[in-house]
Formats: structure tokens, C-alpha cells, sequence
């Protein structure tokens, strides 16, 4: 499994777009990371220094309360990505097993959660995650967690799908006939076979929670200031567009390349997956995105 | 036919029943309520009580479910804790507006999506199919409201030819002035779109290319025209007819982001602002008419597939 | 562009920090205006029509449906309307009223002293007397020796600016329409109804039976409800209304620089720091009193109101009567005097944290000065959290007074000062915040002094300035700056605006160029 973990890692690395995304997404997490050693104050003010244009002192230039927008954005990436982390982790946590269940035992099990599933894609996800932070509060936790429900139907559609494939397989039933039980075969032996997909899943997840927690910051509902936020910094720089034109394009510039990486990244993953299937049934699989 | 979409809309009953009970008791796990809004600031405690009194907050969350399901049922949805007016009425003055962005959207997207799809499906995994692959993964990636606010700075900061803010504008009454307030929330919903429908429509395309059919007439001598534009682009229309049908039942409440950054005064809107303030028989009406709106596109969608391609059966 | 724009905001700030702004452009050319349809844009949804219900919400029609028994000048000099002459009693227990001839209500009944009587009476009953009721609270009865004449008597001799607050606060409501006047207007003011859209807007006419001469100039008014600022400026801009009304200070300023006239008047609110003294390192008065020096007021003025206003120290506007400049320089922003107070206070570096500064998410402007507050705090080594809340959830903490500390403005402050008392954390007696028996009794006293102080100008002054001490003294209520509400943005061809003590939009005067 390992293995190939490791060589999925490798081709990836031969696709261009793939490997420039991951540089960029390798340099913001680290920036998140190491933000503290920068010499960056995302919460400094000076009222005076307020709405000043992109210079050598501020490269970014300086927000409403004169705090340096570029520490902003790099503190910012933090928040980002981790409630993009968190998110995700909470999605699988609860989406997998739900797809296992669901796809492990069919029948009434099958119905009843995928229909709870069907109600969760039904209302838009965004308006969905408004009402989730409406019930716990504005905080990250309440971010986190919003964007994290909003992710469990990809989860458990493809954990049913896999689980769905998998269990009628020799390898299976062979546990089964030594009298596995149930729990065992869905995540011991199921579960580590249907990996791939999963953490394809986990990327390309990845890419929406980043966009998720942002909107859902535009819309005043992310979390609290002053901890900087991408999503709050393009909604506090939209009623600044006409003093500094620059205060919302620059975060929402590295917004969007956050984004795109993991997008690209993503679907860089898909198309190697895909040609690993394609190559052991000999079928196309056309429009499978 | 008929008797599957009636058996469709039968199985929408439960459906909004569960929902309704489910929104009822989130409403009230959501702290703070309406009342506070109602009377305001400086209000004393009579006040407050005989503001509960007069909505009847003051009884059981199950009798005031019942209560409110009984008139639902009978067609009246209550009317809004805040400007006393009917539910279904502040509702309809809203839904034609996000019924007009959402279409002019669909719209920007296939003007953009279709010609990109097939200029790419033409030769795929050349340079002109990987360029417009990277428009794509671009208009999917860029956040409407960055891109709207981007909009915002370049055609009305900047050139001044566009409002910076939406109204609703009925198209049947002002073309122009319609236009000119859709235009910019329409380019931001459909250029995202665009980039959803290039890459369905892609796929769908190249993988009908490589069907048995297409070669058989490639064989007969069937002029390459013909082959893409009546055989391909119809079979390869089915997929696409839910992506579109689909992104439709999501604009009705999911365009919220693009109308907040254009103050753009649609469904999704006034369900933030019920939210906000508490207003619970709009929330009710609100997210109702979103998931009846959502189900029926989703139904006229499996309609329309087997009107185009009748080997479709319903049982 | 970018450093273009940049300077040209500076320098807008800069002018509009001189004094008297946009108060030039006053109702000199009357007689060349035009009339016409006049379309104003504004940003709430009217609750009723009922006048006495004085809310942000309905400032925008009251004044165009009904007069008052007087009106302030913008400088607060009365003057008579419905009223044409009103009589102070020597000992200051009664004022007798005289009220104007040939003046009818829009529902053809003619205005006499049963309608001033019934506008009484509705005004002391506890149920409908709403914003009025407190202000009614000095009157002990009235009667009417004939239909021309009212006569309103006081529980005890009452100063004379509290007297013409009251008369300008009265606004005679139609006997026949008034319990019905929440859905259905009972004025004779210079417009009628015609026709209303909840959520869209009220469409007005001219009132041809209008008793002041040649108004109003506007034969139609269009009101259309824009849910936000940004909405209504580009609406102004674009020319689909001519008027916008109650927009942000910082619209203003952007759109005075796009040519457009801003009109502001002497009404204003000044938003307060305001303090629940009753927890925590609260109680503490020399941690209080700390916050006097805490408020960066020049930066919360600039980032919250784009400069327009002034910074105060206390909760007057410049037009009330009790405005002390002096105060403003000795509770300057000064960090050490802070500091000073915070280790007198003697409590320790645990105690004095733990708190929230409750912010109404919805509102920019609380927001942004908040974290101002917050920046101070930090420095002075007393981290805070902000608790952000949206709509209802923040009405619900704010109404019941379940808060540590939040942004709140107060109105009122341009008038009689124990109006101030209007205002949920001012008020004397009941106040939700700081509950009963008021926590400050030195502040009650003050009050009520200058409610007494109905004798020579020196005693009225003595008693503002003990309340004025008193306020920095007890510190539960920290103002920081005046701002302005119901700002008024019109194209360049519109004139003839009037200016209200309240600033209530004023149509009758407005016209064409």
C-alpha cells in the first residue's frame, strides 16, 4: 500500500502542473507553519498607515486599520488550511464508514443512509453551513465544522461504491470464510484496498473546504475577527474598492492559487487512477468527472 | 410517463415532511429569537412578553409545528414575524429575480462552455485541448466573488459602465436596464459555470466519438459535420441536460455568494436575512420553496432525458 | 489610480474634519426650484406609520405625513407650526398652546384640540405611547379651555428646553385614524399615501389641501427600500433615484467627491463604549474609569465613520446643550494615564481579562471599531476576545443585557439632556443592563438634579456640568465620537433640502434646479 503511495507520488511529480502546484502548496504551508519566525504582526495597528497601496515597506499594502495585509494573508493561510484540514478529516470520519455500512450491508441500512445523504445534497451546501454556524456560533470549530458536513456525501458515495466493488471480490469473501466479522472486513480489509480513491477524494475535497470557509467568511459568518481570514479580507476590501483597489485582489490572488493547486492536483491524480483502471480492464472511461 | 411523474411527486411528500420537522427544530436550537428584533432596543419586559404572547412563541415547539404544518398544508405558509406580510408573497416578489439571474447564467455559461467543449473535443490532449482545459480548471477555481469583485473594480470602478451594485429589473419591462444590472452577476455565475459544463461536455463528447455508431458511420461515408452534429452532440447531450438542469436547482438558493457580492436581491438573500433575524415562518417558506424548487428541476431533468432519447424506460 | 484615489480620500477626511461641513447649502433659493417626482433611495423597510413609534426605520415618512405642535431650527431655536404660539407659565408647571387655524387632516377632518388631546393620551398610556411615553413622563394632565387652545400641565416646575422638546415631540394624530394609524396614515402633513410594496417601497403625493403656502414643491414622492448601502449609491449614481437617505458616512464621502451634495444635520448619534458594570473587573471603578483614556477616538472616528462626526467624551451631540469641548482634551487617547488607572485599580492580571466585547457582526462600523479597542487593550496588556454575533442573536445579548462590553450608539443627545436616558444603558430606573437598584446612584442623583433644575441659568448649568462629571466619573458608558444618521446624498440638481432636529427627511421644501 505503501508502495503505491509512493510511486502515485512519483508520477504526479512528472506532471508539470501537478509539480507547480505542489511547490506553491508546499510554500504556503510552510509559511502557515513558520509564520511565527517571519518578521510579520498580522494584529498591529496604525490607524494612520490605514488603506495604503502596495510599497517596499508593506508589499501588500496596509488594510482599514493600517495592519500589514501580506501578514495577513500569511496568517490567514493558517486559518485556512486548517480549517481545510479539519474539515476534511470530519468528512471522512463520518462519511467513510456511513459509504462502508451502507454499501457493506445494502438493503435498509443502504436506503436509510443514503437518503439522509440525499437531504444533505439537496440544500445548497453553503446555505446549509450558514445555518450549522447560525446553531453553534461564530468560531473556527464552527467553520470547521460546517465545511466538514458539507463534504461527508463525496465520502460516503465513493466508500459505498468501493465497498460495493470490492466485497463480492475472492480476497473477501476468502475472510469472510475464515469468519471475519463484519467490522474487521470493512476496515481492515476493504478499507485499505479502497485508499486511492479515497484520499483523491480527500484532495479534491480539500480544494472546496479552502473555498467554503472562504465564502462562508465573505458572508460575514467565518471566523471572528481579528484573526486573519482570506474570505474576510475580500469581504472587508470589497467596501474598500474605491480607496484600495489592491486590499481585496491580493489575498483573493493567493486564495485562488491555493485553490487551483489543489484542484490541479486533484484531477492530476484522477487521470493517473483512471489510466491504472483503464490499463487493467482495456474498457475507456470516458466523462468519469 | 405520467404515471412516473406522478409517482415522483408522491415521492416528494415525506421527503419535505422530514424536512420541515428537521428545520423547525434547528430553528429553535438556534439561540437568540425573533422577538428581540421585533421590539427593539430600548423595550422593556412587558413588551417582550406580549410580543411572544401575540406569535404564540410561548407554546410547545411540537404544538407550534403542528399548528404550522395544518395551515402549510392548506396553502398558507404564515406571514413574516418582521413586515407582517404573507411568506409566499415576499417569496414570489424574490424568486423572479433569482429564476432571471440564474437563467441569464446558464446562458453566459453555454455561450462559453459549448464552443470551448467542442473546440477541445475536436482534437483532445493537443495544445488548443490543454489551453482551454486550463480555462477550465481556472473558471472552476476562481471564487465568484473574487472574480465578481474583480468584475466590480474593471467595469464600474474603473470605466464606469456598469452599476457596482444589482437591482432586479423585470426583462419584460426595461431590456436594457435588465442587462446592464445582470450583466456582471450573470458573467461571475456563468463563467464558473462554463467551466463545470466544458469539462462534462468534453468528456461526453470524445467518449461518444469512440462509440461503435460513430465509426459505422464514419465507415458509410457520412460527412464529418453531420457525424458531430447530429449524432455526437445529440447523444452526448443527455449527460449534459442534468449538469445544466442541476446547476439551475442550485442557483435557486446557492447563488447567495455572487448575490452578496453584487447586493443582489434574490432567494438565497432573503433566507440569510430570515436567518438573521430570526423571522421562522420565512426561513419555513424559504428553504421549502428551495428543496420543491431543487426536486422539480431534478424531475423535468429525468423528463427531458427520455424526450431526447426515448430508449430511456421508466418503470 | 491607486495612489490617485488614495490622496483624494485623504484629503476628503482632512476637509471633514474642519467643522460645519455641508450646512452651507441651505433652502436660500426656494422660489426657482421645480417640482416633479422626486425618488429618494433608502435602506430600511418602514415598520408603520405610527408617529409616535420614532424609529430609524420610519424617519423617513413621519415628517412627510405629519407635522409637529413645533420645530427646532438645525441650530434648535423653536419655531411654530402646528402650534402658532405656546406660553410658559412664570412658575413653569403649564404651558398653554394656541393651535393653527384652516389646517385639516388628510382624512378631510379638521385639526382642533381633541386631536391634541387624543395625541395626549396615547402618549401617556404605557401601551401606545411608545417613544413618547417616557417624555411624558413629566406631565401631569392637560385640558382644553376651547378648540383653539390646549393647555398641558407638569407634576412639578419642568426647565423650558424640556417643555419645547416636548411640544416638538408631539406630532396630533387624527382622532379618527388613531387606532388604526400603525397600518394607515392620520396626518396633515404635506403628503398623502397612495400606494406601498413592503420590501420595495411607498409611493407619496402632494396633499393639496396643505396648509403651509407653495409646498410641498414635489407633486410625487417615490421612496424605493434598497437593502444595501452599496445598492443605493450605485442607484444614485446610475441615476435611478435622485435622493439617497440614511446611507453610510463613508458613502457619503466617496459620493461628495463624485459631485453629488451631502447634506447633514444637527440630529446625530454618538456611539458609546458602553460597560455591563455589574460584572467582573467591571465593578472595579478605577478599571473602568481607565477606559476614559483607552479610546483611540480620532482612529475609531476615522476607520468607522470615514471622519465624519466629532470625538466626544461625552454622550452629547455638538448641538445639545450639555456639549463640553473641554472634556474631549482631558479623556484624550493616552495609554500611560490608562495604564495608571488599570494598576490602581489593583486588580490582578487574571481578573482583569476573561472578558468579550460583544459586536454586532452585521454592522461594518462596530466591527471595525471594536478591533480598534481590541488593538488598545493588547497594548496595554489586556487581551480580549470578540464575540461576534449576527442579527437577532446580538438584538437578544444587547436587549437583556447579557454582555461584558459592546458598541452601542445612543440618540437623543442633541436635545434636553435627561432625554440621554432614553437609551437602554443610560436609563435611571429598569436599565436591562445594569438592572435594579441602579449601580451607580451618583449618576441617578445627577440626573435628576438637572430634571429639577428649572430655576436661572446658572443652577442649569451647574446642574449639566455635575451630570457631565458624574458620566466620566462612574465611566459605564464610554462615548467616543458623534456620528451621523439619516444623511442625506443628492444629485447636483436637486435643492431646497431642509435640515430636521432629528434629521427626519423633510420633502415639502425640496425641489428642481
Amino acid at each position: 500500500m505503501r508502495d503505491g503511495l509512493i510511486s502515485l507520488g512519483r508520477r504526479l511529480l512528472a506532471r508539470r502542473g501537478a509539480a507547480l502546484s505542489l511547490a506553491f502548496l508546499a510554500l504556503v504551508a510552510l509559511a502557515a507553519a513558520f509564520a511565527g519566525l517571519l518578521p510579520l504582526d498580522p494584529l498591529g495597528q496604525s490607524v494612520a498607515d490605514a488603506l495604503k497601496p502596495p510599497s517596499s515597506e508593506s508589499w501588500f499594502g496596509t488594510d482599514e486599520l493600517g495592519r500589514d495585509i501580506l501578514a495577513r494573508v500569511v496568517y490567514g493561510a493558517r486559518t485556512s488550511l486548517v480549517t481545510a484540514f479539519g474539515a476534511v478529516l470530519t468528512a471522512a470520519l463520518v462519511g467513510v464508514p456511513v459509504g462502508l455500512v451502507a454499501g457493506f450491508y445494502g438493503g435498509w441500512r443502504d436506503s436509510l443512509l443514503m437518503r439522509c445523504i440525499d437531504v444533505l445534497l439537496a440544500l445548497p451546501n453553503i446555505l446549509f453551513a450558514m445555518a450549522l454556524i447560525a446553531v453553534l456560533g461564530r468560531s473556527q470549530s464552527a467553520a470547521l465544522i460546517a465545511v466538514g458536513v458539507a463534504g461527508i456525501p463525496g465520502f460516503a458515495r465513493i466508500a459505498r461504491a468501493q465497498v460495493m466493488t470490492l466485497r463480492s471480490l475472492d480476497f473477501v469473501t476468502a475472510v469472510r470464510g475464515f469468519g471475519g466479522k463484519p467490522g474487521y472486513i470493512m476496515f481492515r480489509t476493504i478499507l485499505p484496498n479502497a485508499l486511492s480513491p479515497l484520499v483523491v477524494q480527500a484532495i479534491v475535497l480539500a480544494s472546496i473546504a479552502i473555498l467554503l470557509e472562504a465564502a462562508l467568511a465573505f458572508l460575514g459568518v467565518g471566523v471572528p475577527p481579528p484573526t486573519p481570514s482570506w474570505g474576510e479580507m475580500l469581504r472587508t476590501g470589497k467596501s474598500y474598492l474605491y480607496e484600495a483597489p489592491s486590499y481585496a485582489v491580493l489575498p483573493g490572488l493567493v486564495l485562488t492559487l491555493t485553490i487551483l493547486s489543489f484542484d490541479t492536483i486533484g484531477r492530476a491524480l484522477t487521470a493517473i487512477l483512471d489510466r491504472d483502471e483503464t490499463d487493467a480492464s482495456g474498457a475507456t472511461i470516458g466523462g468519469r468527472r | 410517463m405520467t404515471a412516473y411523474v406522478l409517482r415522483r411527486l408522491a415521492q416528494m411528500l415525506p421527503v419535505l415532511l422530514l424536512a420541515s420537522f428537521a428545520i423547525f427544530a434547528m430553528i429553535y436550537a438556534v439561540p437568540g429569537g425573533p422577538v428581540a428584533v421585533i421590539v427593539g432596543e430600548n423595550a422593556g419586559p412587558e413588551e417582550i412578553a406580549a410580543a411572544i404572547r401575540r406569535y404564540g412563541l410561548d407554546r410547545p415547539m411540537a404544538v407550534q409545528y403542528l399548528d404550522w404544518l395544518g395551515r402549510a398544508l392548506a396553502g398558507d405558509f404564515g406571514s413574516s414575524l418582521h413586515s407582517r406580510q404573507p411568506v409566499l408573497q415576499l417569496i414570489g416578489e424574490r424568486l423572479p429575480a433569482t429564476l432571471q439571474l440564474a437563467l441569464a447564467a446558464i446562458l453566459v455559461a453555454l455561450a462559453i462552455g459549448i464552443p470551448v467543449a467542442i473546440a477541445s473535443a475536436v482534437r483532445p490532449h493537443s495544445w488548443l485541448d490543454r489551453m482551454l482545459s486550463g480555462w477550465s480548471a481556472l473558471a472552476l477555481g476562481v471564487p465568484t466573488f473574487w472574480l465578481g469583485i474583480l468584475l466590480i473594480l474593471l467595469f464600474a470602478v474603473e470605466l464606469h459602465w456598469l452599476p457596482s451594485a444589482s437591482r432586479h429589473v423585470p426583462f419584460w419591462q426595461a431590456p436594457l436596464d435588465a442587462l446592464r444590472s445582470l450583466a456582471l452577476p450573470a458573467l461571475t455565475l456563468g463563467v464558473y459555470v462554463s467551466g463545470i459544463l466544458a469539462r462534462f461536455l468534453r468528456a461526453s463528447l470524445i467518449g461518444e466519438a469512440r462509440a461503435d455508431y460513430v465509426r459505422t458511420a464514419r465507415a458509410k461515408g457520412v460527412p464529418e459535420r453531420r457525424i458531430v452534429g447530429l449524432h455526437i452532440m445529440r447523444n452526448a447531450m443527455l449527460p449534459f441536460v442534468t449538469i445544466v438542469g442541476l446547476m439551475m436547482a442550485n442557483f435557486i438558493g446557492g447563488a447567495v455568494v455572487t448575490e452578496a457580492v453584487f447586493t443582489y436581491p434574490g432567494l438565497g438573500r432573503l433566507l440569510i436575512q430570515a436567518i438573521s433575524t430570526r423571522d421562522y415562518p420565512l426561513i419555513q417558506g424559504c428553504i421549502l420553496v428551495i428543496l420543491v424548487a431543487y426536486m422539480l428541476i431534478n424531475l423535468l431533468v429525468d423528463a427531458l432525458y427520455a424526450w431526447i432519447d426515448p430508449r430511456i424506460e421508466y418503470r | 489610480m491607486t495612489k490617485l484615489s488614495r490622496r483624494r480620500f485623504c484629503i476628503t477626511g482632512l476637509a471633514l474634519a474642519g467643522a460645519a461641513p455641508f450646512a452651507a447649502a441651505l433652502p436660500a433659493a426656494a422660489q426657482t426650484l421645480k417640482g416633479g417626482t422626486l425618488r429618494v433611495g433608502v435602506l430600511y423597510e418602514l415598520a408603520n406609520y405610527d408617529p409616535q413609534q420614532l424609529s430609524t426605520v420610519n424617519f423617513h415618512v413621519i415628517k412627510n405625513l405629519y407635522d409637529s405642535l413645533i420645530e427646532y431650527t438645525p441650530e434648535g431655536k423653536p419655531e411654530p407650526s402646528l402650534a402658532t404660539n405656546w406660553t410658559i407659565a412664570p412658575d413653569k408647571t403649564s404651558v398653554t398652546l394656541t393651535l393653527r387655524e384652516g389646517v385639516s387632516f388628510h382624512s378631510g377632518n379638521p385639526f382642533k384640540a381633541d386631536s391634541v388631546l387624543a395625541t395626549l393620551q396615547k402618549g401617556a398610556d404605557p401601551k401606545r405611547g411608545k417613544n413618547v411615553f417616557s417624555t411624558m413622563a413629566i406631565v401631569k394632565d392637560w385640558s382644553a379651555p376651547d378648540e383653539r387652545t390646549v393647555t398641558i400641565n407638569f407634576k412639578a416646575p419642568v426647565p423650558d428646553r424640556q417643555i419645547l422638546d416636548l411640544l416638538q415631540f408631539l406630532i396630533p394624530i387624527d382622532p379618527k385614524g388613531i387606532d388604526t394609524v400603525e397600518t394607515v396614515p392620520a396626518g396633515t402633513g404635506a403628503y398623502t399615501l397612495v400606494s406601498r410594496a413592503v420590501g420595495q417601497g411607498l409611493t407619496l403625493k402632494a396633499n393639496p389641501k396643505y396648509w403651509r403656502e407653495k409646498q410641498p414643491l414635489a407633486q410625487d414622492l417615490v421612496f424605493t427600500v434598497f437593502s444595501e448601502d452599496a445598492a443605493a449609491s450605485a442607484a444614485l449614481e446610475s441615476g435611478a433615484v435622485d435622493i439617497v437617505y440614511n446611507g453610510s458616512s463613508r458613502s457619503a464621502v466617496r459620493l461628495k467627491d463624485a459631485g453629488f451634495q451631502v447634506f447633514s444635520g444637527p440630529g446625530q448619534l454618538v456611539q458609546v463604549f458602553r460597560i455591563n458594570s455589574t460584572r467582573g473587573p467591571f465593578r472595579n471603578k478605577s478599571f473602568r474609569q481607565a477606559f476614559n483614556y483607552l479610546m483611540d477616538r480620532a482612529s475609531i472616528l476615522r476607520v468607522g465613520y470615514a471622519g465624519m462626526g466629532k470625538v466626544v467624551a461625552l454622550p452629547w451631540a455638538p448641538a445639545s446643550p450639555a456639549f463640553d469641548e473641554s472634556y474631549t482634551r482631558t479623556y484624550a487617547y493616552d495609554l500611560d494615564k490608562a495604564k495608571k488607572l488599570i494598576a490602581a485599580s489593583g486588580l490582578s492580571a487574571d481578573a482583569m481579562k476573561g472578558w468579550k466585547i460583544l459586536v454586532d457582526g452585521s454592522n461594518e462600523a462596530s466591527v471595525t471599531i471594536s478591533q480598534v479597542v481590541q488593538g488598545s487593550l493588547a497594548k496595554v496588556g489586556i487581551p480580549v476576545e470578540l464575540d461576534m454575533r449576527q442579527g437577532a442573536e446580538y438584538v437578544t445579548a444587547l436587549l437583556g443585557g447579557d454582555f461584558d462590553a459592546t458598541f452601542g450608539a445612543v440618540g437623543n443627545v442633541q436635545k434636553f439632556p435627561t432625554r440621554v436616558t432614553t437609551n437602554s444603558i443610560y436609563r435611571t430606573a429598569g436599565n436591562p443592563i445594569l438592572k435594579d437598584p441602579h449601580p451607580h446612584p451618583d449618576y441617578v442623583a445627577a440626573i435628576a438634579r438637572v430634571d429639577g433644575a428649572a430655576g436661572g441659568e446658572a443652577e442649569v448649568k451647574a446642574a449639566y456640568d455635575n451630570l457631565n462629571r458624574v458620566l466620566v466619573d462612574e465611566a459605564f458608558g464610554i462615548p467616543t465620537n458623534s456620528y451621523d444618521v439619516g444623511l442625506i446624498v443628492a444629485s447636483e440638481k436637486i435643492g431646497g433640502v431642509t435640515l430636521d432636529i432629528d434629521n427626519l427627511f423633510v420633502a415639502r421644501t425640496i425641489g428642481f434646479k
